[in-house]
């Protein structure tokens, strides 16, 4: 889920905000102009899949993609995820610019640490479905484990909510596996180049 | 139908053909002072003030001409949030409710509106080409500004896209609910789709750079920003700056 303007305290929005825009100063920084339409089109991809919604019992969840994002850009995500993130903010007004920062930081941190996970399992030549799978897992797991910190940071009071928080994520983590899963073969079958940064087999 | 799942972008796009003194504000300096009155705001700390700056703000929004009912229904988007953070504050030590718990959420609610009100101030008061050319006057990296413009145009491809490929699914009676079938499925789509649109996204970009782009989208130079902006845009600030600096009294 994206945190809306107000959640935040003062020095929350200031940490975050400076951190999330050193990740994304990088991602400009090491960005080469061949990389612009593939950081692009994984942008809008972001945008357009989080606008599905899976029925949960009487709620419903979207998936984030991290874990994909990352295997595909890498250090780059930061990048991808924050312009999608305004774009979310332009068109449906969802999330918020005080929250940018920790938005942007919920999915672009665990999509670079999905990305470091998934080079070092391509290297010992395992699985690669799988190993998207738990990619896609893992980094849901951290968004939620990043949320949960800077929450309990906020305030005490935020304790209940995340505990519902992350409750309502553990499906979020089942879906992303399978999906990210699925993604990630697919790509392997048809166009393994895109994968070419990994040296896979 | 996939509508109940995927919604339409374009109707979520609007512009209010106005002439008021919203509209006819400089965006670039009203980009600037929105973005920095959404975080004056969140350092505001006395219930009273926010709920006053909300309605204060609420005040433009209808003046700038957002229809009533569109407004309900936008903010209404708010409200599962809203719940889904209030609830918990408010009774996760049971009953009594605390003071203090109340003024939170009073304080989350009414930040919450108040930047989505700034927000509807920032996007629907110029059409979208027009904030997305300010935006390219603002000291923002040309390779940033080229995502964000090729990503505006790949975010309605793509979900005409998806919304086409569910139509189809739905026709053969896919049902999209929380199975591994489901999310097989979605693989597959998420696959497809990328694969066929990095195909999309490659021909355009090289038809772009045979057309002489050099990774700077060309844009037309906005007016000059006059002293009725910088006027707009100070006295605004200065106006909660001075809230912040009463309130800390």
């Amino acid at each position: 889920m994206h945190l809306a303007d107000g959640v935040l305290n003062t020095p929350a929005v200031l940490a975050t905000s400076v951190a999330a825009g050193a990740l994304v100063v990088n991602a400009v920084r090491t960005l080469d102009n061949e990389d612009i339409p593939k950081v692009s089109l994984m942008t809008a991809t972001f945008f357009v899949f989080a606008l599905m919604s899976f029925p949960v019992g009487p709620s419903s969840v979207h998936p984030l993609l991290g874990g994909l994002i990352g295997i595909i850009l890498g250090w780059q995500a930061p990048l991808a995820v924050c312009i999608g993130l305004v774009l979310q903010a332009a068109i449906f007004q969802h999330g918020g610019f005080t929250t940018l920062g920790i938005n942007t930081i919920m999915v672009s941190v665990p999509a670079i640490i999905a990305h470091i996970f998934f080079k070092g399992a391509m290297k010992k030549k395992m699985n690669i479905t799988a190993v998207a799978g738990v990619a896609a897992v893992i980094s849901i797991c951290l968004t939620v484990v990043i949320l949960l910190t800077v929450l309990s940071l906020t305030s005490p009071t935020f304790k209940e909510v995340g505990l519902v928080l992350a409750l309502g994520h553990l499906p979020l983590a089942a879906a992303e596996g399978v999906i990210t899963a699925g993604a990630v073969k697919f790509l392997m079958k048809t166009r393994p180049e895109i994968l070419s940064q990994y040296k896979i087999d | 139908m996939p509508e109940e799942y995927i919604p339409s972008l374009d109707g979520n796009l609007t512009y209010l053909d106005k002439d008021t003194f919203i509209q006819r504000w400089d965006p670039r300096t009203k980009i600037v002072t929105c973005i920095s009155l959404v975080f004056l705001i969140s350092a505001v700390k006395n219930p009273k003030n926010i709920v006053l700056i909300c309605l204060f703000l609420l005040g433009i929004v209808l003046f700038m001409g957002l229809e009533f009912k569109d407004l309900i229904k936008r903010t209404s988007l708010l409200f599962p949030f809203l719940i889904f953070m209030g609830i918990p504050i408010l009774f996760g030590q049971g009953i009594p409710i605390s003071n203090e718990r109340k003024e939170i959420v009073i304080l989350l609610a009414f930040k919450s509106l108040s930047s989505l009100y700034l927000m509807f101030i920032m996007f629907f008061t110029q059409p979208m080409w027009e904030f997305l050319g300010a935006l390219s006057f603002l000291k923002i990296p040309n390779s940033v500004m080229s995502i964000i413009f090729l990503s505006w145009r790949y975010v309605f491809i793509l979900g005409n896209r998806l919304r086409d490929m569910f139509k189809g699914l739905y026709s053969r009676g896919f049902k999209l609910k929380f199975s591994k079938a489901t999310f097989n499925v979605m693989g597959q789509i998420v696959g497809g789709m990328l694969i066929k649109s990095i195909d999309t996204s490659d021909t355009v970009y090289n038809a772009m750079l045979l057309r002489g782009f050099d990774n700077k989208i060309p844009v037309s130079r906005p007016r000059d920003i006059g002293l009725m902006d910088l006027l707009k845009s100070s006295i605004s600030i200065i106006l909660l700056i001075l809230v912040l600096i009463i309130e800390r009294w």
